[in-house]
């Protein structure tokens, strides 16, 4: 059975044969790569003597804040004739001021570029006040109907998290602004009764098409250039779902699988061009599966579709490799 | 045996390692320049993307070819079985030739090979002698190939899948009827897959492949409070009406967390502090469900409150010890990477793709120079 250590690197692999990080940090030190308290610095992390437990609070602030609003939702839903109108608005609204004040007093002033948190838990302080934002809309429409309609009230909700998300630099109140503006453009549709239909697709296009536009504009603006992934992710997603989930439609089908290979390319060289390489799996995945199903709708037959998938799917295969070996190394 | 040199395995993770310390601003990008050379190895590799579309569309070729010659050759009964044992060696072959002709490392293409020759021994086995699938045999076969693919490719999701299908293999015991002692059967390979790899982690401390059977040791542990949890686990073997078994199970899920976080703190064990904080999690979750308590509509609340008192009071605690740090744990960020896994963990819950998670916080100074985080990244040592 044949090795790799056999392969290549025999005269080095007893040279740096199994070096442990510590062995290596002391070599750099002695070859005065780095500093004394720099090897120190790093020896305690690489030992675990220095040990962070950041992630797991923060993961910990998360799962209380999603579970406050969760509770405080389930108990005025269940106690709502107890407790009364005014006594649960006046609950959320306290909530909800406190922690927006908390917010616009302690927090960070505002500029284009990445800015520091101001303090542990202001980001979880915010993100609790746009759920109970959230909450207290949704409970005024509940009750007294004053947007007639979830359109408007997603629509505005949208609007305020995207203005807080870009104020304070939170971007999962980012992407909870987007997720609402979604929920807007699903709600705007179906209120024509014309769910999964090429009205749906369309506002999935304008849905993509926005997000990709205002992403690369306030990029190019320099507005939270570190914001552009989010925008690129979900909208690419977005543009691509709408178009696969026609390419089988009667008589528009072709024309929709045009417009997702033509997304796909873009994809594709874009994602090349920029190093984004999301982009270019996004774009070869979906460009594959919408070409696959209308191909093999058209063709039938499991001979034809073995053979198929393994014609159509080395060439991928080699044209990615070649593209890894050019562009897409080790991250 | 590994069919990567442990040394380059070592030096691909020191890569990683320096970038997140030229990252964090603990060295200094002409630093990196001169200590990455030396940790160069002679293995092709890509970024995950790529990585993870070239898996897809590798797997896809093989599961036709083989599906291909199956149509052609109208294989039916023991001649399919006979087909995907074939198969299963073929596909070992090829990936160990991408391998050694090639050099590929986590590429996606020698994967897909690997995980099909286990799916297809899978299949066969399962055939094997049984018309009508065996499940014993296939979650044998199943664990058996997956831990033969950690070992010699060095996949940690290949050693996952090992210890998670030797898990389940007792609940497909037909002289066993009931659930206590497949339970129990599976609880006792848990722990004997538990013990082992937590000896061969200490063997390796953090270095690898230390680190990948941190991973297994996890498993196993959550596997173990799986089986143990009657409540979050119906759906893999109705609980028997045993009261004895019932109320010892309950005992089992509040000693298990507070054991793992114990052990996860006295070893710096960052895959058993995470997953017991999660067991934690569930276990008062699955308190009320267990005594038959009805849910109040206040409980969550009760709860998030109680998991932002211990998130500040734990950082507070902290912070407040000698250079914010008690007994070398600290609630700041140290590294660039710690922000990642953040970002996993908040994308995940918010459904936004590759959303980073809030902001980093300030560093504090370590190692009496620079600044951990991007503030260091300015300041020399």
């Amino acid at each position: 059975m044949c090795d790799v250590r056999r392969q290549h690197r025999c005269g080095q692999a007893e040279e740096g044969a199994r070096l442990t990080t510590l062995e290596r940090l002391e070599r750099w030190k002695e070859a005065g790569i780095i500093t004394e308290a720099q090897g120190g610095a790093l020896a305690e992390i690489v030992r675990r003597d220095r040990f962070s437990i950041y992630v797991e609070l923060n993961v910990l602030l998360y799962v209380g804040v999603v579970s406050i609003v969760a509770g405080l939702g389930w108990t005025f839903r269940d106690y709502v004739v107890n407790l009364g109108d005014v006594a649960i608005l006046s609950i959320l609204g306290l909530l909800m001021a406190g922690a927006f004040g908390y917010c616009f007093t302690k927090g960070p002033g505002y500029s284009n570029d990445e800015i520091e948190s101001s303090s542990f838990g202001f980001d979880y302080v915010l993100y609790f006040a746009c759920l109970v934002l959230s909450a207290t809309l949704a409970f005024i429409e509940t009750r007294f109907a004053v947007f007639h309609g979830w359109d408007t009230h997603l629509l505005f909700l949208a609007l305020v998290f995207g203005a807080l998300a870009y104020r304070f630099d939170n971007r999962f109140v980012l992407s909870l602004a987007l997720s609402t503006l979604a929920g807007y453009l699903g709600l705007k549709v179906s209120a024509f009764d014309t769910l999964d239909t090429d009205r749906l697709r369309f506002a999935g296009f304008m849905y993509g098409g926005f997000l990709i536009g205002i992403g690369v504009l306030l990029h190019r603006l320099r507005i939270k250039k570190h914001f552009l992934d989010v925008y690129l992710q979900l909208g690419a997603n977005a543009l691509l779902l709408a178009a696969i989930s026609g390419v089988l439609e009667p008589g528009l089908g072709w024309l929709y699988l045009i417009v997702l290979l033509a997304l796909a390319a873009t994809a594709i060289y874009l994602g090349v061009r920029y190093r984004r390489f999301a982009l270019v799996t996004y774009g070869t995945l979906y460009g594959y599966a919408g070409l696959s199903v209308r191909l093999l709708n058209a063709m039938g037959g499991i001979i034809i579709g073995f053979t198929y998938f393994i014609v159509t799917g080395s060439i991928v295969v080699i044209l990615l490799v070649v593209l890894a070996r050019r562009f897409g190394r080790d991250e | 045996m590994m069919i990567y040199p442990r040394d380059d395995e070592r030096a691909i993770r020191q890569q990683r390692m320096v970038e997140d310390w030229t990252k964090s601003g603990l060295i200094q990008p002409e630093q990196r320049e001169q200590v990455i050379p030396e940790l160069q190895v002679d293995l092709r590799r890509t970024n995950r993307f790529l990585r993870s579309t070239l898996f897809i569309f590798g797997y896809m070729i093989v599961n036709s070819v083989v599906g291909l010659v199956a149509v052609f050759l109208d294989l039916r009964n023991e001649a399919g079985t006979v087909l995907a044992f074939v198969a299963a060696g073929a596909f070992f072959a090829v990936a160990q030739w991408l391998i050694t002709r090639y050099r590929l490392y986590r590429f996606g293409v020698e994967e897909a090979a690997a995980i099909a020759s286990a799916s297809f021994l899978t299949v066969g086995s399962g055939l094997f002698m049984h018309p009508n699938l065996s499940s014993l045999q296939a979650f044998m076969a199943a664990a058996g190939g997956s831990f033969i693919l950690f070992s010699r490719f060095g996949y940690v999701y290949a050693g996952v899948a090992a210890v998670v299908f030797a898990a389940v293999i007792p609940f497909n015991f037909e002289f066993v009827a009931s659930d206590t002692p497949r339970r129990l059967m599976s609880g006792v390979i848990l722990l004997l897959i538990f013990g082992l790899t937590r000896e061969r982690r200490k063997d390796h401390e953090w270095e690898f492949p230390g680190d990948s059977y941190a991973v297994l040791e996890t498993t196993a542990w959550v596997g173990l409070y799986l089986m143990a949890n009657l409540k979050l686990s119906p759906w893999l073997s109705s609980p028997d009406d045993v009261p004895t078994f019932y109320w010892a199970t309950y005992v089992v899920i509040w000693v298990l967390p507070p054991i793992g976080l114990f052990l996860a703190v006295r070893d710096r064990h960052r895959w058993m502090l995470d997953a017991n904080i999660v067991l934690a999690i569930v276990t008062m979750m699955s308190n009320k469900p267990y005594l038959g308590a009805e849910q109040k509509p206040w409980d969550p609340i009760l709860f998030g409150v109680l998991m932002i008192a211990i998130a500040v009071g734990l950082k507070r605690w902290l912070s407040s010890g000698a250079l914010g740090s008690r007994g070398g744990f600290i609630a700041a960020r140290l590294l660039s990477s710690e922000r990642e896994r953040l970002s996993v963990a908040g994308g995940a819950a918010a459904l936004a793709p590759g959303a980073p998670a809030p902001h980093s916080h300030p560093a504090p100074e370590i190692g009496g120079g620079g600044r951990s985080g991007g503030a260091g990244a300015s300041e020399r040592y």
